[in-house]
């Protein structure tokens, strides 16, 4: 199974907690969010597409839109092997912090 | 009713007013002047005055903005000139036209590099954040717009590039 980079593990897991209503920029606002600083909508864009390439990321159109000119959004969902990844990511981290006591950042 | 971001007083008798929309409860005239801070793009901090125009309930008198010079690439609603002064009306029609006419041309752009849905979605994602970003900084707004392209082609870039490597190296 194909590891998760650097950016596209928030990406992954904000989709995956967006169920239903993942489309560019409700990510990218929710990858925002949780990582506390501002990301690029470019950057999202391309995480997502790489997604889908490496399979851990399914995606169907949406309904047109009549107030952006009848164009529709890309709504994305994980895949079986996405969600697998997700927690295959999750558990290597435990496995690396386990044990460990610190302090909370900005402490 | 949102409520006013700078002080509103009547034009003719000066009292201030709770609400622009509403006639002066001192001389019931309907003409507002509101003391805004200029905006202009010098980013000036000195204070001025403006009087705004009287509005239906719905949309601006078109004759009205005529007469102003202000020609409107769509109908402009409440909401847009709510708080407007006289001043601001032209920085709103430059803010209105020329950054639509770049968004389509770099819309046209991703059309021509993307896939078909990939361009489509990413060019209604473009469009939600480069008007949210027209609202808080217009100043920024086309500087951002090119940036968010520019991350697009080159991640296609290096998407296309990774391919290539990868078919070259027989994975």
């Amino acid at each position: 199974m194909g590891d998760l980079g650097r950016f596209e593990l928030p990406v992954l897991a904000a989709v995956a907690r967006l169920r239903g209503n993942a489309y560019g920029v409700s990510v990218m606002d929710e990858v925002s969010k949780r990582e506390g600083r501002e990301v690029s909508y470019g950057a999202v864009h391309v995480t997502l597409d790489r997604l889908m390439a490496k399979g851990f990321l399914t995606s169907k159109m949406g309904e047109p839109t009549p107030e952006r000119g009848g164009r529709r959004k890309r709504y994305f969902e994980l895949t079986g092997k996405g969600e697998k990844a997700l927690a295959a990511a999750r558990s290597r981290y435990r496995t690396n912090f386990a044990g460990l006591n610190l302090k909370p950042a900005g402490a | 009713m949102a409520p006013n971001v700078f002080p509103v007083t009547c034009t003719d008798c000066g009292s201030p007013k709770q609400d622009q929309d509403l006639p002066c409860p001192n001389c019931g005239s309907v003409r507002t002047t509101v003391h805004a801070a200029a905006r202009g793009q010098s980013f000036s901090s000195a204070r001025a005055t403006a009087t705004v125009i009287p509005y239906s309930d719905t949309v601006y008198d078109s004759a009205e903005l005529e007469q102003l010079g202000i020609k409107a690439v769509r109908p402009l609603t409440k909401s847009d000139l709510a708080y407007l002064a006289k001043s601001d009306l032209e920085m709103l029609r430059r803010s209105h036209e020329r950054p639509a006419q770049r968004f389509n041309t770099l819309a046209k752009f991703l059309d021509l590099i993307l896939k078909p849905d990939n361009a489509e979605s990413a060019i209604v994602n473009l469009a939600e954040l480069y008007e949210r970003r027209l609202r808080a900084d217009p100043s920024h707004a086309q500087r951002w717009l090119v940036a968010q392209v520019g991350w697009i082609v080159f991640g296609r870039a290096m998407d296309v590039f990774r391919h290539f490597m990868r078919a070259r190296a027989g994975k």
